[in-house]
């Protein structure tokens, strides 16, 4: 039976390797040099030491945290920046796309933010179609119930369009203020998250 | 390699003492850059020992890549004796221009912040 990182070569491979997985989201020439950079730097941590021991290995890498937490640091920098610079709702919507495929937090922020372009692109969606279709709306279905259905609806009596050609201006204005508000947030929380990771490796170096 | 300048009591002062590394960190690269090229250890190393900032690795790639992609340093891997290529960062003239006016601020701050700080040494004493 082969044990899993037997030697210390095998452990840093399977680190790296696992570092490059996690990079996918950026150029792959940048991951691959982010990768060699860090080879390179265990590769002279360790000859500062002399010969490469298990235990040097263990401790090296463990100052480096987990390849998913160094990835993420790298992602979401690079995500970030752009999304920082454009400010575009689909950069931003990237951005949280691939910071979801690294932690938990990630994908509560991508579950948010998807929720928040839905809601803001059929306000904007229905806005834009209501000249050319005078049926769509915002229906109350039911009048017991008060549900509301965005969209084109055959409702019966009770049932009613609400809005009439307000949609346009209260569509165009919901929707792109949806849209603005979920971008805010989204590039706060991604900010927040990297600060709380930057916070937290400063503090373990200075501990 | 980290070695603290003196312990400081409370948590809360520990809290402020994190951010306010944090807040340096990239003034402190780039100052590090500024006579010479160098990789990534070295920095780190030089960090630590001329300035008594130790800085943990997963903080000081990502943040180097970020300068990077800011266009304040530049980045170049040369072959060395040890038997494998590091990769060198030098500042570009953004990145001297952008260090300056830091280092320019940072005296002007620490200066006046030093002034407030004379009657609480004094006693101390």
């Amino acid at each position: 039976m082969t044990v899993p990182y037997s030697n210390p070569q095998t452990k840093i491979d399977t680190y790296l390797a696992e570092l490059g997985a996690r990079l996918y989201a950026l150029p792959t020439e940048q991951a691959q040099d982010i990768v060699e950079e860090i080879r390179s730097h265990i590769l002279d941590s360790a000859s500062a030491n002399g010969a490469l021991t298990e235990t040097e290995v263990d401790e090296m890498l463990g100052r480096l945290g987990p390849p998913s937490t160094l990835a993420a640091g790298y992602v979401a920098d690079n995500f970030l920046a752009r999304a920082e610079r454009k400010r575009m709702p689909w950069t931003v919507f990237h951005a949280v796309l691939h910071w979801a495929a690294l932690s938990l937090k990630g994908m509560v922020v991508l579950f948010a933010c998807s929720i928040g372009y839905l809601f803001g692109a059929s306000f904007l969606v229905a806005a834009l179609i209501k000249p050319f279709n005078p049926e769509v709306g915002l229906w109350r279905t039911d009048a017991d119930t008060f549900s509301l259905a965005l969209g084109v609806a055959h409702a019966v009596p009770p049932g009613h369009e609400l809005l009439g050609w307000k949609l346009i201006p209260l569509g165009l204005a919901l929707g792109g203020g949806t849209i603005l508000l979920t971008t805010h947030l989204a590039l706060w929380c991604i900010r927040q998250f990297r600060r709380s990771t930057e916070t937290r490796e400063l503090r373990r170096a200075v501990l | 390699m980290a070695v603290r300048a003196a312990p400081l009591p409370s948590e809360s002062v520990d809290k402020w003492e994190v951010q306010l590394r944090k807040g340096c960190l990239e003034l402190a690269i780039l100052a590090a850059l500024w006579s010479d090229r160098l990789y990534g250890l070295e920095i780190m190393r030089r960090l630590a020992d001329d300035s008594g900032l130790p800085v943990p690795e997963g903080t000081v790639y990502p943040l180097l890549n970020r300068l990077k992609g800011e266009g304040l340093l530049t980045s170049e891997w040369v072959e060395a004796d040890a038997g494998h290529p590091r990769k060198y960062y030098r500042l570009t003239t953004p990145g001297r221009r952008r260090v300056t006016e830091m280092a320019r601020f940072w005296q002007t701050f620490s200066a006046s912040l030093d002034d407030l700080l004379v009657p609480i040494r004094k006693e101390e004493r």
